[in-house]
């Protein structure tokens, strides 16, 4: 495709091109390895300055220390706890919702999607669904944390329109043998829709990992932390008690302890990342194009 | 009559489908609408006194209208949070909303499918990881004592600082982590735009003589220019999301004020100092500029011959 007079140039760009995307992705990572090459470094190994592209001298009692730390295994169970439970309920309602929603003749459905639309674009903001959680009484319960987020209307156009590209003589033949539209969804529907459920499985699934602000908001009890909440506590907001308690005897660099708790927050996201990034890819798409 | 009948009729036959959808629905006005109408004491001084339900709270507080609005809009701290709000949020705009754009152009310009795929995946992974996490990262590397940093301070011959916490560098560093983070998800949407780009009319660019730089401001642009101004547009829309996770758990007392944002300031004076009445004021204000604005940007994507988005 090029002319040969813009050949030479051509290649000095590519060259170029290259090099600069290489140290982009040298840039990106290199956060990742510093941590992790601190948390299975020595003390003197871990506060040393400087880059730190691999421990140079190794020690496992950080890892070890973190893994047996109970207050980190009580935040992962109530992460795994949320993520499972917040995303299966959100799965179903919204799935069955979506499904009503996508049949031509259902009642009320114009004023049901308006009012989906509408919370899409407008809140309450954070203290009125505060209030909200304390008249309900669920401040300090994990219900918290999956109720509020429970169907988002994003979701519900997306499975809609999925719905909506199953073809209708599938649903019918079941009709006439009397079946109900719950069976039908179940029974016909979900299995063609796999892809979009694991879709939308996968969002809210990300969602519930990375979530601590409602965490944070509404619960006060140390015993119901998240994962991220827990870190939060004990990186950013300097709580060095709470690493202190976790360090006895102080032989181990707080810095080092750090690096650990990041790194088994962040393992399960990197072992879903190559499946995740596909569906992620597919929201971004749908949102340019539908919004 | 007969048009309620036939309703009744319709509601019957599709009570199942009805009932499919009401756990949803019943979540929706809980959960979604019960705090709309929550913003209510936003225009009361509410007190929550104990013994009392929400209700009774709403109905014994005494109206003020929009003292509370007034306040946020007319005091020297309030001024200051929006002023720190759009101005992080603008150098956000100017300068990170070209980043991924720049980067979609030189991943397109990839010849080897393979190295395009890898630096597309090692990009797009801070995306996934909360800002918690990141944040966490990057107090470490920054830190005065034991950060990555700390050599380059000696090589240049000056005292080491906590960019973290020096008003004068902190914005900056909002700037350049949000970049570092969303450069890669963000380019997605442009390379999906370039991969659109009909080969024929770079073949007959290049046969009218164009070279690799014309072709880019004669082809390219043009081709994903639509895109362009789509996101830039949207992105207006939501100037006064200044990244709140980003900087809750960058920020630190030493920069509270130049990185004081609406969102924090609702966090701190209402969760923390239990002012419900003004915070939802502020939280009022801000959703009901959003929204316009959304409407507004709406509007101009459709003007300008874009498909909208509401």
């Amino acid at each position: 495709m090029a002319s040969i007079k813009t050949s030479a140039g051509y290649r000095i760009f590519s060259i170029l091109n290259s090099a600069f995307l290489i140290v982009l992705c040298l840039v990106t990572l290199y956060p990742f390895i510093h941590i992790t090459s601190i948390a299975f470094s020595t003390y003197p190994e871990a506060i040393r300055t400087g880059l730190h592209l691999f421990p140079r001298e190794v020690d496992f009692a950080s890892m070890k220390k973190v893994f047996g730390s109970p207050d980190i295994w009580q935040a992962y169970y109530n992460t795994l706890w949320r993520t499972v439970v917040g995303t299966t309920l959100s799965v179903i309602t919204t799935g069955m919702a979506a499904y009503a929603l996508s049949k031509k003749d259902l009642p009320f459905k114009r004023v049901i999607m308006g009012l989906f639309l509408f919370a899409m674009y407008f809140s309450g903001g954070i203290i009125p669904n505060f209030l909200l959680m304390r008249s309900l009484n669920l401040l300090n319960s994990s219900w918290s944390m999956v109720l509020p987020s429970l169907v988002w209307g994003f979701n519900i156009i997306v499975m809609k329109n999925f719905f909506l590209s199953i073809p209708d003589s599938l649903e019918e033949s079941a009709q006439l043998e009397g079946a109900s539209e719950l069976v039908i969804f179940f029974k016909i529907v979900v299995p063609l829709s796999l892809p979009v459920i694991a879709t939308v499985a996968m969002w809210m699934g990300v969602y519930h990992w990375n979530a601590y602000f409602d965490n944070l908001i509404y619960i006060t009890d140390r015993n119901k932390y998240v994962l991220q909440r827990m870190i939060r506590s004990l990186i950013i907001d300097a709580n060095m008690s709470g690493m202190e308690s976790m360090n006895d005897a102080s032989i181990l660099s707080p810095e080092s302890l750090k690096g650990a708790t990041i790194l088994i927050s962040t393992i399960p996201i990197l072992l879903v990342y190559p499946f995740a990034q596909r569906y992620f890819i597919k929201g971004v798409m749908i949102g340019g194009v539908k919004g | 009559m007969k048009t309620s009948r036939s309703l009744r009729a319709r509601i019957v036959k599709h009570r199942i489908l009805l009932l499919m959808v009401l756990p949803a629905f019943i979540y929706l006005l809980i959960f979604r609408y019960g705090p709309i109408a929550g913003v209510s004491i936003a225009f009361i001084d509410f007190k929550a006194k104990i013994g009392q339900s929400f209700f009774q709270s709403i109905l014994t507080s005494r109206f003020v209208g929009l003292e509370f609005f007034k306040e946020f809009l007319t005091s020297m701290t309030g001024l200051q949070i929006l002023r720190n709000t759009i101005v992080i949020s603008l150098y956000k705009i100017v300068i990170g909303f070209p980043a991924p754009i720049i980067l979609a152009l030189l991943l397109n310009e990839v010849r080897n499918p393979l190295f395009k795929r890898v630096v597309q995946s090692i990009t797009y992974l801070p995306h996934f990881i909360s800002w918690v996490i990141l944040a966490g990262i990057i107090r470490m590397m920054l830190s005065p004592d034991f950060g990555v940093i700390v050599p380059v301070f000696r090589f240049l011959g000056i005292p080491v600082i906590n960019l973290l916490g020096d008003t004068s560098y902190f914005r900056g560093l909002l700037v350049a982590t949000d970049i570092w983070q969303g450069i890669g998800w963000g380019s997605i949407i442009y390379l999906a735009a370039l991969s659109g780009l009909d080969p024929q009319l770079y073949e007959a660019a290049a046969i009218d003589g164009a070279g690799r730089i014309r072709q880019l401001f004669a082809v390219t642009l043009p081709g994903i220019a639509s895109t362009i101004v789509i996101m830039l547009i949207l992105r207006t829309g939501t100037i006064l999301d200044a990244g709140f996770d980003q900087i809750f758990n960058m920020q630190n007392a030493a920069v509270l004020s130049v990185s004081d944002i609406i969102d924090t300031h609702i966090y701190s004076k209402g969760i923390q100092e239990a002012r419900f009445s003004y915070t939802t004021a502020v939280g009022l204000f801000k959703s009901v500029f959003g929204l316009s604005m959304v409407l507004l940007t709406n509007f101009a994507a459709k003007r300008s011959g874009q498909q909208g988005v509401v």
